[in-house]
């Protein structure tokens, strides 16, 4: 089987998180191209040089919220139908209704568990790129 | 001669009836003057009585006018305002009272002469002359005084249980407020731990992962052992944020059927007594005063106990309840390994185990947790140990409002 290739933005200040994320999606069975941005300015700029076709959104950001690069995002034509998985430590109820008002895809609680982080990525990669149709970019 | 005879006898006889009445005019006025004597003596006597009853009341008297103006007043009217007798006297009542209770006052008092308190339901201050103010509680009366209709008005100086009930409502605040840092604490605490403490448990996750086999034995070991306290941590950080969340984040208290509450709790648990072959035995339930989703976490926590804690035998849970000193009292007993009584007080604050972990599982939440529902909605909770070995857990909540209406009408 073919897969599409996998073409990331991790928008992610904690390195501590990035690595780890990397770590998880490097056993992912598909071709995987991944960036990172400490925060939202470099978040955007890097956005509008090239469109990924998935976005990893940490809330908690430096000067930008979250919550701020998500809006910029869904206001740019080019961007705004491409997932953005909202990716937080929060739980808080307010965090997940913003998220979702602002546009976000899903929401994830990021996984205490490693092995749960697995399954997590496993379900996100083969919903957003084998399952749900998006408009050619 | 005859003639002159007859007329001396006629004079001496008058003038005998003349000193006859005089005498008795005297006699009459005599005792006139005694009856008034002591008639005065009497007034002065009750006059002395009313006065001394008036000086000895513990509120002060004052009598009251129709326009307003004071016409008597006790001594302990002159020390509670500050002022000599001829300062008081003939002074209208609105240089003591606030504008819409003085002489405007009057006027409705009129219409209804009925006795009445005023300051009751809402604080009432008088003012000094000098000024200053006294919380105080009126009692007007209608009264005829000199034939004419007053009002006597009894005056208390309520300022020391003023100053108490002040002093109680800023320690409830102070209370209340502190409860409510120690929840947001709470709160904050476990939230932001959790962030380090994801890191701490991913990170020995992937050590365990790519390592394990490749170090020594005793590397696996302590990789194993903080693996397992991490797991640990963030078990007890769940149950702090969730602990704290019942002060902020609980319902309002509603009418709840909790015989419903019950049964759902039971059905859930259905699992653990399927597995345990525990028989549960449920009395009549009643209606109460709850947060439904809390009264179910209370009802599984206890129950979750009593399967959780058996003996050798076979479980025998009984869930009964009972009206008790207006409140309704649920008990909930089991035949398992039963408390010491020793740690009756303990098991019920937060993080407190009995058991070492290799015999029972839990981070020694659940029972805190039930005292802070129990607590929240009002209750009390204790546990009793039962005579023949195993555990009897009480606790109470306020009956529903809707049922005592309809009990009411019978």
């Amino acid at each position: 089987m073919n897969l599409d290739s996998m073409d990331l933005l991790i928008i992610e200040d904690n390195p501590g998180d990035v690595v780890l994320a990397k770590e998880i999606l490097s056993q992912v069975e598909r071709p995987v191209s991944i960036r990172v941005a400490e925060d939202g300015e470099t978040a955007l700029s890097m956005l509008d040089e090239h469109l990924p076709n998935m976005v990893l959104l940490d809330l908690n950001l430096p000067r930008i919220s979250g919550q701020d690069v998500l809006r910029a995002i869904r206001e740019n034509p080019k961007s705004h139908a491409g997932p953005v998985i909202v990716f937080s430590t929060s739980d808080a109820e307010r965090d997940v209704v913003a998220a979702y008002d602002g546009g976000a895809n899903c929401y994830i609680t990021k996984p205490v568990d490693l092995d749960r982080f697995f399954k997590v990525v496993r379900s996100i990669e083969n919903f957003w790129l084998d399952v749900v149709r998006l408009p050619a970019s | 001669m005859l003639g002159s005879s007859s007329e001396e006898r006629r004079r001496t006889d008058a003038e005998k009836a003349l000193e006859r009445s005089n005498a008795e005019l005297d006699i009459r006025v005599h005792q006139r003057t005694r009856e008034l004597n002591s008639a005065i003596a009497d007034v002065r006597e009750n006059e002395l009585r009313f006065r001394t009853l008036i000086e000895l009341a513990p509120f002060a008297i004052v009598v009251i006018d129709r326009a307003g103006h004071i016409r008597l007043a006790s001594a302990a009217a002159y020390r509670m305002f500050g002022v000599d007798e001829g300062d008081l006297l003939e002074r209208s009542v609105d240089d003591f009272l606030p504008e819409e209770l003085g002489v405007k006052h009057i006027g409705d008092f009129d219409q209804d002469p009925e006795p009445r308190m005023l300051g009751l339901s809402r604080p009432l201050d008088a003012h000094r002359l000098d000024g200053t103010r006294i919380p105080v509680e009126i009692g007007l009366s209608p009264a005829y005084v000199d034939g004419q209709q007053m009002i006597v008005a009894f005056v208390s100086d309520i300022s020391e249980r003023r100053a108490a009930e002040l002093l109680a409502a800023e320690r409830a605040e102070s209370l209340e407020q502190s409860n409510q840092e120690l929840e947001q604490f709470a709160y904050v605490a476990s939230h932001d731990l959790r962030e380090p403490l994801r890191m701490i448990s991913s990170y020995l996750g992937l050590l365990s992962r790519r390592y394990t086999g490749q170090l020594d034995d005793d590397a696996d070991e302590f990789i194993h052992f903080a693996v397992d306290g991490a797991a640990r941590m963030s078990g007890m950080i769940e149950d702090l944020l969730q602990y704290s969340r019942i002060g902020t984040q609980g319902g309002e208290l509603h009418p709840t059927n909790s015989g419903e509450a019950l049964s759902e709790v039971l059905r859930d648990l259905s699992m653990a007594i399927e597995e345990g072959e525990a028989q549960i035995e449920v009395g009549d339930m009643p209606w109460v005063m709850a947060d439904s989703t809390q009264l179910r976490r209370l009802l599984s926590n206890l129950i979750g106990n009593a399967l959780k804690y058996r003996g050798e035998a076979i479980p025998e849970i009984s869930i009964h309840s009972e009206f008790k000193n207006s409140r309704w009292e649920f008990t909930i007993s089991d035949n398992g390994i039963g408390i010491d009584p020793e740690f009756h007080d303990r098991i019920f604050r937060i993080f407190q185990r009995l058991h070492g972990r290799g015999e029972y599982s839990g981070s020694g939440l659940g029972l805190a947790v039930c005292r802070k529902i129990v607590e929240r909605h009002g209750g009390q909770i204790w546990v009793e140990s039962r005579p023949l070995g195993g555990s009897l857990f009480v606790f109470t909540l306020g009956e529903a409002q809707s049922q005592k209406e309809a009990a009411k009408e019978f």
